[in-house]
């Protein structure tokens, strides 16, 4: 078990290691580029023009000159030893700051979308299950197939289309009172819920068609006893699995959804980032999902052994 | 010649044959008895030919601005009004089939090559080739959906091509993952043993046997993953990073008519049922094929 742990531990940081390069080489491929672009922002206007002895001062002054892989190790021993992220080009504030001011926003966003997901799409799942083919369960699956076909930024536009500029019941935009975060909320957690009712539905078919379901109902259970102690825990292990995946889903749609609401999270930090061409943000904001994705995902795989005690680690 | 000397076991097919030979029929018959399925396909029929023929008989020039019609409710000569730039909103939807489907139809089928080429090879060398490439795979799945196509457009600008560029190499990973455990799951049947021992090279081992008998699930997937492609493209194109302006497409005409959502909200409305009628014509299409080529479902998520 504690080999295990130090292995999968291992792989996470090089994982993280690795998408970080990755996302660094990725953007600070143009040379001179971020250099023209940081001109812009604190000696001259946007729309001005810029000189070559500007760029070629900000070069030397931010060491854009040197090879990448001397900057991503100097950005990454930056990062690791003192928690240094960069200087934000539009802001001028240490990237730091800003990451963790958006993450609280982003993960409120995310997780209150989670919830959704799991309040609604199981026990959706489990009802069209064992409702199979009838109209309950065929109205389900029609509006599943629907609800993954919505784009998720036009969903939160008719929301607030509907709620908030034709009924006036809730804000259009905005952070800070729980009545911002209900529409956001629904219109990120739609699609992942409708996958989930599906994935929950296809499971527990399944399960309801095992021997040990059939023997149950041998030996006389109630259906709701067979259901609710012997079908639901056993059809739920592999839907773990995707709510991780969704997981990163939700935080990758936040990015839109949270640029609809104006809500302060890492999405709006990193359109915000990608429309300034503000390297270090973007960079940052891309590190800290990837990362943040990769540790539930982590979690989640440690949790198997909680939720199925059959599973060993090796 | 005594018996010994016959190597193939004739009678038994390699199954992509029994497939071509036998199955056709199947597959009709199966189709056949799915009219949904059967009207998403003259629905597809319909989308493609509008997005061929589109820019040359819609009524109005869809790039065409005049500030005097901005924003017009539906009349009998604007069919859905107008957009805040006096543009015909019916000829600007239908012109965005033919970007959104072009985009959507080349970015799959070059992830689908490259994945299938990736892990096929993975696959079937095993050892270090697919340690390697599996970790690759790791790492672009690593970023959750549009997040790396994000970061490479806002890098590489707006554009046609950067599109399809960004979204191919944020969607391949899917599709090497699945075509290696296709491709691990029959390496070692008898016919791919007897083509070894016959002596074919590995290129035509995989080109002619597993590629061939693997590869359903991987068009499944495919399939469904074109209306995961046309979500994106759409909220990219929404965030102003994916398809320059004076480029017909639905992400980009709801970014710019959110703006006026409350005084003229067929701006948002009617791109956005475009979409998702597309999307939807693709996912039934995945899924009926799903379901007649019975293929589980949790192999083929779109990730």
């Amino acid at each position: 078990m504690h080999h295990y742990l130090a292995k999968r531990i291992g792989f996470l940081l090089l994982t993280i290691l690795a998408a970080s390069a990755l996302a660094f080489f990725l953007l600070h491929a143009v040379p001179g580029g971020s250099a023209e672009t940081i001109a812009r922002h604190t000696l001259v206007g946007l729309e001005d023009s810029v000189s070559e002895q500007m760029i070629q001062e900000i070069s030397a002054k931010y060491n854009l000159g040197d090879p990448l892989w001397e900057q991503y190790a100097n950005w990454l021993s930056r990062a690791v030893l003192a928690g240094d992220l960069g200087t934000s080009i539009i802001y001028n504030t240490p990237v730091l700051k800003l990451v963790s001011l958006a993450i609280v926003p982003t993960l409120l966003l995310a997780g209150t979308s989670m919830l959704i997901v799991i309040i609604v799409g199981i026990p959706l799942g489990i009802y069209s299950a064992v409702h199979e083919n009838q109209l309950s369960d065929l109205f389900i699956r029609g509006a599943t197939i629907i609800s993954i076909s919505f784009p998720a930024f036009w969903i939160a536009l008719m929301l607030i289309l509907i709620f908030s500029l034709i009924l006036n019941l809730l804000p259009v935009a905005g952070y800070g009172t729980p009545a911002n975060l209900i529409l956001p909320a629904i219109a990120l957690a739609i699609h992942p819920t409708a996958v989930v009712i599906r994935i929950v539905r296809t499971s527990m078919l399944e399960t309801l068609g095992q021997q040990y379901i059939t023997f149950a109902i041998a030996k006389g259970l109630s259906f709701g006893h067979i259901i609710w102690n012997h079908a639901i825990k056993n059809a739920l292990i592999p839907v773990v699995t995707v709510l991780g995946v969704y997981f990163g889903h939700l935080l990758a749609g936040a990015v839109i959804i949270e640029n609809i609401f104006a809500w302060p999270g890492l999405g709006n930090l990193l359109i915000n980032g990608v429309e300034g061409h503000d390297i270090p943000v973007v960079t940052s904001c891309i590190v800290v999902i990837v990362a943040m994705f990769l540790i539930v995902n982590f979690c989640i795989d440690l949790m198997y052994h909680v939720i199925d005690p059959r599973i060993h680690y090796e | 010649m005594s018996e010994t000397t016959i190597i193939f076991p004739k009678s038994k097919r390699a199954p992509a044959e029994e497939f071509r030979k036998g199955s056709r029929n199947r597959l009709v018959r199966e189709i056949r008895k799915r009219p949904g399925f059967q009207a998403c396909l003259a629905f597809l029929i319909i989308l493609v030919t509008i997005g061929v023929i589109a820019p040359y008989v819609v009524p109005y020039d869809p790039t065409a601005i005049s500030l005097k019609d901005k924003n017009q409710d539906p009349s009998s000569t604007h069919l859905f009004g107008t957009d805040f730039l006096g543009r015909d909103l019916f000829s600007l939807t239908l012109c965005g089939v033919q970007t959104s489907l072009l985009i959507a139809c080349v970015t799959v089928a070059c992830a689908l090559v490259a994945g299938t080429l990736v892990g096929c090879v993975a696959g079937y060398y095993g050892g270090v080739v697919d340690e390697i490439l599996s970790r690759c795979v790791d790492l672009f799945l690593a970023f959750p959906g549009i997040i790396f196509a994000l970061a490479l457009l806002a890098l590489i600008g707006a554009g046609i091509l950067n599109m399809i560029i960004a979204l191919t190499l944020s969607q391949w990973a899917i599709y090497a993952r699945l075509m290696r455990g296709q491709v691990i799951s029959i390496k070692n049947l008898e016919y791919v043993q007897s083509a070894r021992t016959a002596g074919l090279t590995n290129t035509r081992i995989m080109m002619q046997h597993l590629v061939p008998n693997t590869i359903m699930p991987v068009i499944i997937l495919a399939t469904l993953d074109i209306g995961h492609v046309i979500l994106s493209i759409a909220g990219l194109s929404f965030l102003g990073l994916g398809i320059p302006p004076g480029i017909p497409e639905w992400g980009s005409m709801i970014g710019v008519g959110k703006e006026f959502l409350r005084t003229a909200p067929l701006n948002v409305i009617v791109p956005g049922l475009a979409i998702t009628v597309t999307v939807l014509v693709f996912n039934i299409l995945g899924e009926g094929l799903r379901d007649i080529l019975d293929v589980r479902e949790e192999q083929v998520i779109p990730a």
